[in-house]
């Protein structure tokens, strides 16, 4: 199963490679940030590629999945599209392959990113973006309802959902 | 390429966000310009409490144990709350009493009223929240109310979810 940490490092290293120190100059601390978040996001898709590609998926399983996966790809695609106005270019995706393709790997790879959020909004000074991740925090909020039933443990775990953290 | 200085920026940063956030943002540095948001917010859960309360009179099942759920967290987040605007130098105000917040709540005693209901008034809570978080000066505060404002979304989710 994908670990915390395969995905803070995954997303870290993404991030890394990704940013011009010129926009960073430029737009300051949120285009690290953005990236960082960009590389959270980046290993959740990774992680549903592989989870989509396990033939043991029952069909059921697989077109919720899938529904899961094309509303984290938005997610994905709205953080890369605030990431590129501040003058940063994106990251490349990176190619499937975290996890081990079960369900499990996938809710902690969510749950990693709504802790990224969670964590970002007490830096973040900007009201805009400010918005943005606490709207994208909810969205992964409700993904992980509907993934954690789907790997069959608690879909409410906590009054306040930090993502773990 | 990134230089050596940015390079350790963006790792401070990724390390901030694996380090950082290990309990909940309650602790506050006390800018008192949150108060009214915070005695609103703190009127939404009394009003979810009393709510959640009447509902479990009805739902059964599955939608009940997301209630109980729900109920149990929405106690947690005014508490919070509460404990929030005391810290901010304010006093929560009175509770009043539980007919005061059932206005709107379904007249009929069918099930699938209050399921609708409840999905529909936390989607209301996560509008609210959302309106509210980039408002807030204090940069913790905006963390606590988005972990709650996702809690929220996951109960209308999990109120959904098929029987």
């Amino acid at each position: 199963m994908t670990t915390r940490r395969d995905v803070l490092a995954a997303a870290g290293a993404l991030a890394l490679a990704g940013l011009r120190p010129a926009a960073a100059r430029a737009a300051g601390n949120n285009v690290v940030l953005l990236g960082v978040l960009v590389g959270y996001n980046d290993a959740v898709l990774s992680t549903y590629e592989l989870a989509l590609r396990n033939p043991d998926l029952p069909a059921r399983d697989r077109a919720l999945l899938r529904q899961l996966y094309n509303q984290a790809k938005l997610a994905d695609e709205a953080l890369r599209r605030t990431l590129a106005r501040t003058g940063a270019t994106p990251p490349p995706r990176r190619r499937p392959g975290l996890g081990t393709g079960d369900v499990k790997s996938v809710v902690a790879a969510e749950e990693a990113t709504v802790g990224a959020y969670y964590v970002s909004l007490q830096s973040v000074p900007d009201r805009p973006l400010i918005a943005e991740i606490s709207g994208l925090m909810a969205q992964g909020g409700r993904r992980l309802v509907q993934l954690r039933d789907l790997a069959g443990v608690a879909p409410l775990p906590s009054a306040f959902e930090t993502g773990g953290r | 390429v990134l230089s050596r200085r940015e390079a350790i920026a963006a790792g401070g940063s990724a390390l901030l966000l694996a380090g950082c956030g290990t309990k909940h943002a309650r602790l506050l540095a006390g800018n008192d310009a949150d108060l009214p948001i915070l005695g609103t917010a703190l009127e939404l859960e009394r009003t979810q409490i009393v709510f959640y309360g009447d509902a479990l009179r009805v739902l059964r099942g599955q939608q009940a144990a997301v209630a109980r759920a729900a109920l149990e967290h929405e106690r947690e987040h005014a508490a919070a709350i509460a404990e929030a605007i005391r810290e901010l130098g304010g006093m929560p105000a009175a509770q009043r009493p539980a007919a005061a917040y059932r206005q709107g709540f379904p007249a009929s005693a069918r099930a699938d009223a209050w399921l609708r209901y409840a999905i529909a008034f936390e989607d209301k809570a996560v509008d609210g929240y959302a309106a509210a978080i980039p408002k807030l000066v204090n940069a913790r505060l905006r963390a606590t109310f988005a972990s709650i404002m996702t809690t929220e979304a996951e109960h209308s989710t999990a109120l959904g979810l098929p029987r």
